[in-house]
């Protein structure tokens, strides 16, 4: 019995693939482009933060494949991701600009409740909560790129 | 058998209830949609603070703080009045937690006390300077939990928690443990509002995201910065006795005058529980670096490295309310704690039983 328990969790850990027992996060093509672009290692090479944003940049730019629970679109729509939309950068600004009052809302807005709106909206999806890693791993990728473009609370695009 | 007619009026009473708790939830979210709107009256704290700030409605925003200090300021997106409002409302919160100075709690604080036991607990208490403690000359103070550094530091990981802790959620922490009290719910304007505070001042220190800050958090200390005396008690005790008895009270349980609170308890009902960092015997090095770097007031950085952390190694065996994570029996030994020992103490006081000898005074250390 022990070692059909042992020879399940090196199956698990070492051979199986299944995303669930693995720590690591699937290496997406651009990952490793982006990572030094935005000097991602500056939060180490691994690790919690690292992590996350590493599944922020598969959510923005394959939802389709990584929040295939809040999104209708498929693999063979155009528009099937975040980065359709918004790059890496546009979610940092709009990151240090979020929690204001929405004039056209006429309410307080933060960056999770845009990003649940993006998934239910223009993705044609459904909504997340506040607390699900498909919304927090998305701030925190954008909190990694504003770290990297030096921003500060209310940061203005040149041209704004 | 119900009969039809039965059934009916179940049903027209359940539609009736719901209908009740609907039109009671919809009149409340008026409410508050109404308290939003409001004009806040500012503590005198916080109109100093805002007003040297230069918060104020409009399209771009300007620190007159960085602009005074490096003699240039960036411009960046301004806030609305609906904003103002909550940054205005934030900093009441973390200056009068309790609403003390306020005329209408319940407007000007979303009536916080709903998340706080104790009558003690201010969010100022710790974050001094209501979260931006400054010298004389306006320098940001090292390890004094400036709330602004913090929010541009939130979302890393924690390694208390195991989490990447986002700023809500600490705030919750705060309410859980430091106040004993309850978890407000993540989107509570309870946390909004001073989450909104906490932007506008990394927005008017101009911090950048991501970056550490020397007044963000605590300056911790640990055993390994002492001379490796040891952590004692009754130096702890004789030291709380010479710096911090004549605030805080004979026993810890702080000092209250005219119904305010002079200076918070430590101990007892009113102080924070046994699963706040704070607390010794959680988080060694947290209570100590606070003593350091923010006690006693105005004698900021007097005591030595091991003399924090006797002070703080006393104050946590003294009586506190246990945290939620300790379960029922040590919830109820420490009530039975906070009960007996006061009058003990002071039995044993009043018998001139509870002298510290004077070899036991410690000489400054280190």
């Amino acid at each position: 019995m022990v070692c059909l328990i042992a020879g399940f969790v090196l199956w698990a850990h070492l051979a199986s693939g299944v995303r669930v027992f693995r720590s690591e996060v699937a290496s997406e093509p651009g990952w490793e482009r982006f990572r030094a672009d935005y000097r991602i290692n500056h939060f180490g090479e691994d690790g919690q933060f690292v992590r996350a944003v590493q599944n922020g940049y598969n959510l923005v730019y394959y939802t389709h494949k990584y929040a295939s629970r809040f999104t209708r679109r498929s693999a063979g729509d155009r528009a099937n991701s975040c980065a359709a939309c918004h790059t890496a950068e546009d979610l940092a600004y709009a990151f240090v600009s979020s929690d204001r009052v929405d004039p056209k809302l006429g309410k307080r807005v933060s960056f999770e409740d845009r990003v649940r709106w993006c998934y239910a909206g223009s993705m044609d999806g459904f909504v997340p909560t506040i607390y699900d890693p498909a919304v927090r791993d998305i701030r925190l990728l954008a909190r990694a790129v504003a770290r990297h473009l030096e921003l500060g609370e209310g940061a203005l695009r040149k041209g704004d | 058998m119900p009969t039809p007619a039965g059934k009916l009026t179940r049903i027209v009473l359940l539609l009736l209830v719901l209908g009740g708790i609907y039109l009671l939830a919809t009149q409340k979210h008026m409410q508050r949609e109404e308290d939003r709107q409001t004009t806040v009256a500012l503590t005198p704290a916080c109109a100093a603070k805002l007003g040297r700030y230069g918060l104020a409605h409009g399209e771009h925003y300007q620190s007159p703080y960085a602009l005074q200090r490096t003699g240039a300021s960036i411009t960046v997106r301004g806030y609305s009045e609906e904003d103002v409002r909550a940054i205005q409302r934030g900093c009441n919160i973390v200056d009068d937690t309790q609403g003390h100075l306020a005329r209408d709690a319940g407007r000007e604080r979303w009536n916080t006390t709903r998340f706080i036991r104790g009558t003690h607990a201010n969010c100022n208490h710790c974050h001094q300077g209501i979260g931006d403690k400054q010298d004389a000359d306006g320098n940001r103070l090292k390890g004094s939990l400036n709330l602004g550094a913090s929010w541009v530091m939130a979302d890393m990981y924690d390694r208390f928690t195991g989490l990447l802790l986002p700023f809500e959620l600490r705030q919750m922490q705060c309410y859980i443990n430091s106040s004993n009290g309850y978890k407000p719910n993540i989107a509570d304007d309870v946390i909004r509002d001073v989450t909104a505070y906490s932007r506008f001042l990394s927005a008017a220190l101009e911090l950048k995201m991501g970056s550490h800050y020397d007044e963000q958090g605590i300056d911790e200390i640990a055993a390994s910065a002492t001379p490796k005396q040891g952590d004692d008690y009754v130096r702890g005790e004789a030291l709380y006795r010479q710096k911090c008895q004549n605030c805080h009270g004979r026993q810890a349980f702080g000092l209250e005058a005219n119904g305010r609170v002079v200076a918070p308890a430590l101990a007892g009902p009113n102080s924070w529980n046994m699963q706040s960092r704070n607390y010794f015997y959680y988080v060694s090095t947290i209570l100590p670096g606070f003593i350091c770097r923010n006690m006693p007031l105005g004698e900021e950085n007097t005591l030595s490295n091991q003399e924090c952390r006797d002070i703080a190694y006393y104050i946590s065996n003294l009586p506190r309310p246990a945290g939620d994570r300790q379960g029922p029996l040590v919830a109820l030994q420490q009530q039975i704690l906070m009960t007996v020992m006061p009058p003990l103490m002071r039995l044993t006081e009043s018998a001139g039983k509870h002298e510290v000898p004077a070899e036991r005074v410690p000489a400054r250390v280190q």
